[in-house]
């Protein structure tokens, strides 16, 4: 794989990460005489899984530079995740056969320094789902930001709080479980791992939200609307995401984005119920989450903006916009969160505008053609962007 | 936003708990062995535990306890004493004590015994910590090679 070719070299850097790990895992082969044969169950074990992990980011990595891939992204999106990692990262885009974005999450622990980005085949010509990639990317960001130590004690403490405070629901949470000290103390630990996986998930959402704006919340609706997927405790609700997104987007808290958003945008959402055995626990630990989503929040958006990054700015989504309704790609260098948030509230015109045609099939037709143009318009404008942006010496 | 979070601590991650255990297990196996070995592998576990454990901060409470490492550790306490935790200070006690055998073997040598029980230790840590698939999603049964949660989830 290494000598064939690769359209830059991000491939090439992680394809060595993976060589390298391999060496370290063939050190730990050398194994005295005698050692005891559950440690070497263990070591075959554990080499399997590795063995089933790389292979399947060999594959991707080798899917990465099929002609189909949108390559005209990956400088921008390189150099966005770059900025908000705050280090130099690897970045491979592909698309997958499955419907939604996501980036391997054993890359995570494996090749901490890749982001491999699936987006899906089928929508292969729409840029606009890109900004679901700040979510999955944000999972790398909550590793690097440190968040886990910072709010564990926290996410700790409220849940203690909390089924002091909620009686009833605490009482029906300890009585699930044998009434001991360990049992309490384990129902207080459980909850708060609960706590902090649905605040990860949430403060991935921010952080799409805080690169792409808008055009993170249209993608998001676009894909995963109407929502209601089984509740676990582990994830936040659909509807409270979408919520906690909205409130975060508009301008009634301190810190939010003041973007312009669809005034309808959450309401179809639908609530999933967690199932009957999870009531009372669903109840506490998301209490505990929506009253640590505002730290999370300004923590977060403090975060990025001390790196320098600034989230899209309304009026220059506007300017964009207006070169879109024109027909042309926007000529200045802007960021890609602007780029895509233009995009989509074009989209969404669109769908809205009735549509030419004799007859159903060209009305279709047309409409299906306005997508494809529009489509072509984000990617030069982002081709624009990667242009001026190389001239400006910052490539 | 990060404050001072210690670069251990920032990073962990129950996957990183359970790989640092078994390379532990393999760096006793080789010492006990009277082979060369790598004793920073124990020290960063004896680290990745107290920062997880919550020993750094020498309360003995569960509010210092990484959220959701609980039952993982009350797992290892079980198949290590074969009875029940009373309390969790058992738990947190079991854990210090664990933490101070391994910190043991990262600077000296230790008995065959005590080297015994800590590969013992390690291999249900790394058991508890790395949640492997069934064996049969190896074999090709899997519906996918990785979860349409992912975004989701």
């Amino acid at each position: 794989m290494a000598a064939s070719s690769f359209p830059h070299d991000d491939g090439r850097a992680a394809l060595a990460a993976i060589r390298k790990h391999c060496k370290d895992l063939q050190a730990d082969l050398d194994l005295p005489v005698g050692v005891r044969t559950d440690v070497v169950d263990h070591l075959c074990l554990n080499l399997l899984d590795k063995v089933d992990k790389f292979t399947a980011i060999l594959g991707f990595i080798l899917r990465s530079t099929n002609v189909r891939n949108p390559f005209e992204l990956h400088y921008i999106v390189k150099k966005l995740v770059s900025r908000a990692l705050d280090g130099d990262v690897s970045l491979l885009i592909s698309s997958e056969w499955t419907y939604v974005p996501f980036t391997y999450p054993m890359s995570v622990d494996q090749l901490p320094d890749a982001i491999l980005i699936g987006t899906p085949a089928p929508e292969s010509g729409n840029p606009l789902l890109i900004p679901l990639a700040g979510h999955e990317v944000g999972h790398s960001a909550w590793r690097m930001y440190g968040c886990s130590p910072l709010y564990a004690r926290m996410a700790n403490q409220a849940v203690k709080e909390e089924i002091d405070r909620n009686k009833e629901a605490g009482k029906a949470l300890l009585e699930a479980a044998p009434l001991k000290a360990l049992d309490k103390d384990r129902v207080i630990n459980q909850c708060a791992g609960h706590v902090m996986e649905q605040l990860e998930e949430i403060f991935c959402d921010l952080f799409g939200l805080y690169l792409f704006g808008y055009g993170f919340i249209a993608a998001f609706d676009y894909l995963l609307g109407p929502g209601g997927h089984v509740r676990g405790l582990d994830y936040p609700s659909d509807d409270q995401r979408m919520a906690i997104l909205v409130e975060a987007a508009g301008d009634k808290v301190e810190g939010a984005l003041d973007l312009r958003l669809d005034a309808a945008m959450a309401a179809h959402w639908t609530v999933a119920a967690p199932s009957l055995a999870d009531k009372a626990g669903a109840e506490i630990v998301d209490a505990v989450t929506r009253s640590m989503v505002p730290q999370v929040r300004t923590d977060l958006f403090a975060r990025l903006q001390s790196l320098g990054i600034n989230p899209p700015q309304q009026h220059v989504i506007d300017n964009v916009l207006q070169a879109f309704e024109r027909g042309e790609p926007y000529p200045e260098r802007v960021e890609l969160g602007e780029i895509v948030s233009a995009g989509w509230h074009r989209l969404r015109a669109l769908d809205l505008a009735p549509c030419r045609g004799a007859d159903e099939e060209e009305k279709r037709g047309n409409r299906s053609k306005s997508y494809k143009v529009l489509a072509d318009l984000v990617l030069k404008t982002i081709e624009v962007a990667e242009y001026h942006d190389r001239i400006a010496g910052h490539a | 936003m990060m404050m001072q979070t210690h670069a251990m601590a920032a990073r962990l991650s129950k996957f990183k708990v359970g790989d640092l255990a078994l390379k532990s297990a393999l760096e006793l196996e080789r010492a006990r062995a009277g082979m060369k070995y790598d004793k920073s592998q124990l020290a960063e576990l004896a680290e990745a535990l107290r920062v997880s454990a919550g020993e750094a901060d020498g309360s003995g409470k569960v509010a210092y306890m990484r959220p959701g490492y609980f039952e993982p550790f009350e797992r290892v306490y079980r198949s290590s004493h074969a009875a029940e935790p009373k309390s969790f200070d058992d738990i947190h006690k079991f854990m210090v004590r664990a933490i101070a055998d391994i910190d043991a073997a990262a600077s000296r040598k230790i008995n065959e015994t005590l080297m015994a029980k800590l590969v013992d230790f390690c291999l249900e840590l790394n058991r508890e910590f790395v949640r492997r698939p069934p064996t049969e999603n190896r074999v090709g049964r899997r519906e996918r090679s990785v979860s349409v949660e992912a975004f989701v989830r």
